[in-house]
């Protein structure tokens, strides 16, 4: 007999000889109510928290803001609202740090609800919870890794024999839910990421839910699970002049339109999902970062003193410069709640040591350094 | 939840507990704790029913859970403690046979755990090499590697024990 025969047998012998008992639907509905009440608490907490950080970040005498109050004792009310970026030292969130698997560095990072999901720079990609051990969940070798940083879902682009498969990942149940054949995924011009520093946006632009929507060398497309569609929602436009029509940085229920020529008079449209102009700039470049909530937009925009981030309303389209003394290349990443997060670089597409890393609270403009290790990157969204 | 969607759940989780406490009780060998593990999996699956309900195979998407419930406690537990079966509930099969059989999964659960989950898949389950990498969430050589590997060890440890026949495995 062999050893697989063996297992078999033995399996069904052992499984066979157990009196399984049945479902508890009353523990179930019990347990399903607990999950559903520690969810409501994070979410109450998080915004209790994002009010005491706003009230006590005023600016101090010499125009620097005051320090951020002290991490409480109790961390599920601070951690939902605090900066994320990894370094040599690790992936901080706040006051953790969680080591990388091997020491490995990043090559993205993105936020889900109850942790971080990041690709290293072996193509694994792991799903780090507040609490525990990482989690190696796939391979993105791509770099194409975004998540939900309001939900549990990530997705990324794996290569098959037929092509790419996009997969669609839960951190909560940690399991695959989806695996579909989708067309080749197109890299977005603009900043972002790498092991040093700067490489182009992931072709996925925007994962909500059970939504996913992705660039492709023609269009963009809208992926939902439940229905295992790709709906075509933007066709890419080129004319011979190098003008382009083109849709780049999507969050729920907004995103842009970009017309004009590449880095040069690109004039950007927020709309919502309707299609409805909501309002148009002309002082940022696309491939910027909306917040999770898509209530404010950060983009790279000509300063006094170099290229500088501003920050835009999408609704009224009223902006405002954040930083203002840096001759170094801002690339811009979401931390929870309205905490962003700058990282300098020297020139996009150019990779050098960086200038170092701001922690900047959008909604009152004031920006803090922070203190780094070798190489920080910060959150792609 | 609408009353239809508590129906289908509950006709759901009837028609399912038993085969996921059985792989479950292999993946662990502790029958409360593969109790634990199946309860926790039905309250995610409660929990997202909807979204569950409308995908082709919702008991894979569950065994996928479980499976993935039962790694996150390995990887909480002390390499120390190893789990062991225990004789413990009424059989109905040749009860020669099962006190063999549960030497063999006694050795099984000496595994590692990605290890032990494969030869659970394979040789409980039986999927394909392919549908347990999809389960696991890795490729389908690491699976080859990780069956062939519980094989080697397996037959080294039964043969050692001298409480089974002899195995062999397979050339191919």
């Amino acid at each position: 007999m062999s050893m697989e025969d063996v297992l078999r047998r033995s399996a069904d012998e052992v499984a066979g000889s157990l009196d399984p008992p049945g479902p508890d639907l009353t523990a179930i509905h019990q347990g399903a109510r607990n999950s559903r009440r520690q969810r409501i608490a994070v979410v109450a907490a998080a915004t209790a928290t994002a009010a005491v950080l706003a009230a006590v970040s005023i600016p101090s005498g010499d125009g620097r803001p005051a320090p951020a109050p002290p991490p409480g004792e109790d961390e599920v009310v601070v951690v939902p609202s605090r900066p994320v970026w990894e370094d040599d030292a690790g992936i901080h969130v706040g006051d953790r740090t969680y080591p990388t698997a091997d020491g490995s560095r990043l090559r993205a990072l993105s936020l889900v609800a109850d942790g971080v999901v990041y690709t290293d720079d072996r193509s694994r990609v792991w799903f780090q919870p507040r609490r525990g051990e990482a989690v190696e969940i796939g391979r993105d070798e791509g770099n194409s890794l975004l998540a939900d940083a309001d939900g549990s879902t990530a997705a990324w682009f794996e290569p098959a024999d037929s092509g790419q498969v996009l997969v669609v990942y839960d951190t909560t149940t940690q399991a695959t839910v989806a695996r579909s054949a989708a067309p080749g995924p197109r890299y977005e011009p603009g900043p972002g990421m790498s092991e040093q520093h700067v490489f182009y946006k992931g072709p996925i632009a925007l994962v909500d839910g059970d939504r996913v929507v992705y660039h492709t060398a023609s269009d963009v497309r809208s992926y939902d699970v439940a229905t295992d569609a790709h709906e075509v929602i933007w066709m890419r436009e080129q004319d011979p002049s190098g003008d382009f029509r083109n849709a780049v940085d999507f969050a729920p229920g907004v995103w842009t339109r970009v017309e004009g020529s590449l880095g040069e008079d690109e004039r950007i449209t927020f709309v919502d999902d309707d299609g409805t102009a909501l309002s148009i700039t002309d002082e940022v470049e696309s491939g910027g970062a909306f917040t999770h909530d898509g209530n404010l937009f950060a983009g790279v925009g000509q300063g006094v003193n170099g290229e500088q981030v501003v920050i835009i309303d999408p609704a009224s389209g009223t902006s405002r410069q954040l930083t203002r003394d840096s001759d170094l290349y801002p690339i811009v990443g979401w931390g929870y709640g309205s905490t962003l997060m700058v990282v300098h670089v020297d020139t996009p597409g150019e990779p050098r040591l960086p200038g170092g890393l701001l922690q900047c609270d959008a909604q009152t403009g004031t920006c803090d350094d922070v203190a780094v290790g070798d190489s920080p990157i910060v959150p792609h969204n | 939840m609408r009353q239809s969607d508590e129906d289908e759940f509950a006709a759901f989780a009837h028609a399912q507990s038993h085969r996921l406490y059985r792989t479950a009780y292999l993946m662990v060998g502790d029958h409360q704790l593969a109790e634990d593990l199946v309860q926790v999996t039905l309250t995610k699956v409660y929990v997202r029913w909807a979204r569950i309900a409308s995908m082709d195979q919702p008991a894979a998407f569950a065994r996928k859970v479980l499976v993935n419930q039962a790694t996150s406690w390995w990887r909480r537990k002390s390499s120390s403690e190893l789990p062991m079966l225990v004789p413990d509930r009424a059989g109905t099969d040749d009860p020669a046979h099962v006190a063999t059989s549960r030497t063999v999964w006694n050795a099984v659960l000496t595994l590692p755990p990605r290890q032990r989950a494969v030869v659970v898949l394979r040789y409980y389950e039986d999927l394909t090499e392919a549908d347990t990498a999809d389960v696991l969430g890795i490729a389908v050589g690491t699976v080859k590697s990780h069956a062939s590997a519980a094989s080697r060890t397996l037959a080294t440890m039964l043969r050692d024990a001298g409480d089974t026949e002899p195995v062999r495995r397979r050339s191919s």
